[in-house]
């Protein structure tokens, strides 16, 4: 085992994981991409999206060859489908998959980060309160924030 | 000041040596003794070194007892010195005399030694007890100020913030309410603080009263008219008169004036059912210099027991739970009343039948004519400080703390006349409504800002045809070249620097405030304005912030940060391109998209001029002004090409 199973600080799942973890980063501007890359480098093989349609694409599939995404990093605003519309999207994929026993016990539901500019907190509160994510960090992104949110969250150690 | 730690000093007067050897023989060990042998002598020794204690014997020639002891009352450094009659026996008329004309207590003759030593020893320990209170309570009024100044700041950053934050559209209906609510707590807080504040502030004797012109009848409206909502939610009537002797100007102040009405008013209305409550204000009195006003509010509200008329002034009266319970508030807004109405040279007072209702009434006097300045300006060594007093000029901020600074810093530099307005909208009004001598305009501001409303008013005045031009003064945290480029073709005439600086203001308001007849063409001397050290970005003129980007090279490693930046260059041209398409079609959605998601990367690789400018553009896409939209985007082909430029050199 890469690192052992660490009950949360707050709400997040405990997690018991052999190992890498999969992370997902769903942004289309790829400068903020690759500051996401490297604040993450190190903590799981790293995937990316474009856009809404292209991660919830990926997430199902991800999800249906049995191995899910632990932690997606979602920006809100984005062409196509913007991230509260991927983000309902994929709690619903993971529901019908567990429902359908698809998905294995061990395997809980993945960690959501949506990432959001200062201008529009109510978005994020509104999904967070609504229980479908588990946190949101604000643009421009804090390395040690994020970090430090995923540490408290047994995400990494 | 004296400390108690000395060996007390007491004076014996008497003019019988044989009396004097008495006192001496029980006193001298635990005291050092003075004496005087008559009045006049007396007087001598008190000019020279002030006593702790004074005894003092009634029958003496020339200047007797009594005689002595008004003299002494009269010099003030013996105000506090507990004085002791001596008398003999037979004079019981002469103890009730002394005591009535202040002294602390009497001795009388054949002299008992334990007697008068336990009543000096008292006595003085009396003198330094009420010393010691006196001084921790005084430590307690600047602690409390202190702390009070301290919970003030804060607050007032969070209500500024809170308020910005209510603005933004994007906010829910819920969030919205926590919002309003969280505002009506701080606003609470802030008014509790305040209050504490100018209560000890009062306490303290540091409250000095302008004096300035005001239009009281103006004062009584807009006072009232904060009301109106509150009276018609309560339904009741809420009216106000004034006698036609009463003058239209008058000299005094008007802040003060309407802080004592507000929480009188406030009171009067918050302990009415129903009915009405009426401000009567007439002449009680005048002379050529001033004249007395009086004023009565009366409602026909629920009344005041008459236990509670009694302590009503004092503060924290509410100290009794009951009388919190009905009344509510901080305790301190009627103690404050009070105050306040004492400096203005008048009494409050109060009638009121449970019941049927209440009248708190009081008497304030103001001058007919102008005095001059406090001697506090004078300290700005400028001349025309008398002339600034008569300019009248407009704050524009959409940040609460930021027009209550400069409302304060404006006072400080003599300028009694500011008006306040928090966005483009109500600085257009405000300009529409009356003349001003001179703008500070902050340019940034959500829906309307500075630049915008400078050209609105350029062009009214150009149509007015009348030649006025009222100067604009920029108000702006960057001071770059494309900025101060922008501000004068909006017709803006020069530039502040934030944060403001005093004397930098002082100058940039004598080169733009007419303090001689006639409007002069003033050419902007912009150096004296700026302070390039404040506007680190603009240093180089670099369009990136160079240490938060070398910095962060380290960090990541120049690899990685070349593979930032090349990223960074797609985005760059990928969202150039949909933003000149979006701006092409008038796409204001489009518009908002494509610069919020620039400026993110323009944030990423810290090019701060330009996220500064996604920032405008996508203010544009948001309210929908296109009219701006291309100049902008000018602005950002410039700024792109540059930034590229730099970051190609930054590469190698």
């Amino acid at each position: 085992m890469r690192y052992s199973a660490k009950p949360s600080k707050k709400n997040g799942p405990e997690r018991l994981r052999e190992e890498k973890m999969k992370i997902l980063i769903v942004e289309d501007q790829l400068s903020i991409q690759e500051k996401l890359r490297f604040v993450l480098e190190g903590h799981g093989s790293i995937d990316t999206a474009l856009n809404g349609r292209e991660a919830v694409e990926a997430f199902c599939r991800a999800l249906a060859n049995r191995s899910p995404y632990d932690l997606v990093l979602m920006d809100i605003q984005m062409p196509e489908m913007d991230g509260q519309t991927a983000l309902k999207e994929m709690r619903k994929a993971e529901v019908t998959m567990s429902k359908a026993n698809l998905l294995s016990w061990d395997k809980k539901l993945a960690f959501i980060v949506m990432v959001t500019s200062l201008e529009d907190p109510g978005n994020c509160m509104e999904a967070y309160f609504k229980g479908r994510c588990n946190g949101y960090i604000t643009k421009p992104v804090d390395s040690r924030e994020l970090l430090d949110k995923l540490r408290d969250n047994g995400l990494i150690p | 000041m004296t400390d108690g730690a000395h060996r007390k000093r007491i004076l014996i007067v008497d003019d019988i040596p044989g009396n004097i050897k008495v006192l001496m023989e029980i006193l001298g060990d635990g005291y050092d003794i003075s004496i005087a042998t008559s009045g006049s002598t007396a007087l001598q020794i008190v000019a020279k070194k002030v006593p702790d204690m004074i005894l003092l014997d009634i029958i003496m020639p020339d200047m007797d007892g009594f005689e002595l002891y008004a003299k002494l009352r009269t010099m003030a450094s013996l105000r506090d010195v507990p004085v002791i009659f001596i008398t003999a026996q037979s004079e019981p008329e002469n103890e009730t005399h002394g005591l009535a004309l202040g002294a602390v207590d009497f001795i009388a003759r054949p002299i008992n030694p334990a007697v008068i030593l336990a009543r000096v020893k008292t006595h003085l320990a009396l003198k330094d007890a009420q010393r010691e209170a006196l001084q921790a309570a005084h430590a307690k009024s600047q602690y409390l100020a202190y702390m009070s100044h301290e919970i003030r700041s804060p607050l007032n950053g969070i209500l500024g913030l809170v308020g910005l934050l209510a603005k933004r559209k994007s906010q829910d209906p819920k969030s919205l309410q926590f919002l309003e609510l969280i505002e009506q707590s701080g606003q609470h807080l802030l008014a509790v603080v305040n209050d504490i504040l100018d209560h000890s502030k009062i306490e303290a004797n540091k409250v000095s009263l302008e004096n300035i012109p005001f239009n009281l009848r103006e004062l009584l409206a807009k006072t009232l008219d904060l009301f109106s909502l509150s009276a018609k939610e309560k339904r009741i009537k809420l009216g106000w008169r004034c006698t036609d002797a009463v003058p239209a100007i008058i000299f005094g102040d008007p802040n003060r004036l309407r802080q004592v009405l507000y929480n009188l008013v406030a009171n009067a209305i918050k302990f009415t059912k129903k009915g009405r409550v009426d401000l009567e204000v007439g002449m009680a009195g005048c002379c050529e210099e001033s004249l007395t006003v009086q004023f009565a509010v009366r409602d026909t509200g629920i009344g005041i027991p008459p236990d509670v008329l009694n302590v009503l002034f004092q503060p924290f009266a509410q100290a009794d739970a009951s009388i919190a319970r009905t009344f509510g508030g901080t305790g301190l807004g009627l103690s404050i009343c009070a105050s306040l109405v004492r400096l203005m040279g008048g009494e409050i007072q109060v009638e009121s039948r449970p019941g049927e209702g209440s009248c708190f009434s009081f008497t304030a006097t103001f001058s007919r004519s102008f005095v001059p300045a406090e001697p506090a300006l004078a300290n700005l060594a400028t001349p025309t400080a008398a002339i600034l007093g008569d300019c009248r000029i407009l704050v524009v901020d959409d940040i609460e703390t930021n027009r209550v600074f400069l409302g304060e810093l404006l006072a400080t530099l003599g300028i009694r006349q500011v008006e306040l307005a928090c966005d483009g909208q109500e600085a257009l009004a405000r300009l529409h409504e009356q003349a001003f001598d001179l703008v500070l305009m902050d340019c940034h501001m959500p829906v309307l800002n500075g630049l915008e409303v400078t050209r609105t008013l350029r062009g009214q005045e150009a149509a007015g045809g009348k030649g006025a031009r009222t100067p604009v003064i920029a108000l702006t945290a960057s001071i770059t070249e494309t900025d101060r480029a922008r501000c004068f073709a909006a017709g803006m005439d020069d530039f502040l620097a934030k944060p403001v600086d005093a004397q930098i203001l002082l100058q940039v308001l004598h080169r733009w405030l007419r303090v001689t007849p006639g409007p002069s063409a003033v050419e902007p001397t912009p150096d004296l304005a700026i302070r390039p050290d404040l506007a680190p970005e603009s240093a180089a003129g670099s369009p990136l912030d160079e240490t938060a980007f070398d910095a962060e090279s380290r960090i990541m490693g120049k690899e990685r940060m070349d593979r930032l930046v090349r990223a960074f260059f797609q985005d760059l041209e990928r969202n150039m391109v949909a933003l000149r398409m979006a701006v092409a079609a008038q796409d204001a959605h489009k518009i908002f998209e494509v610069a919020h998601a620039l400026k993110g990367c323009c944030g990423a690789v810290y090019a701060t001029g330009m996220t500064r400018h996604c920032e405008e553009m996508q203010q544009v896409g948001k309210t929908g002004a296109l009219g701006r939209a291309t100049p902008l985007l000018e602005q950002l082909e410039v700024e792109h090409a540059l930034l590229r430029k730099t970051l190609e050199k930054k590469r190698t």
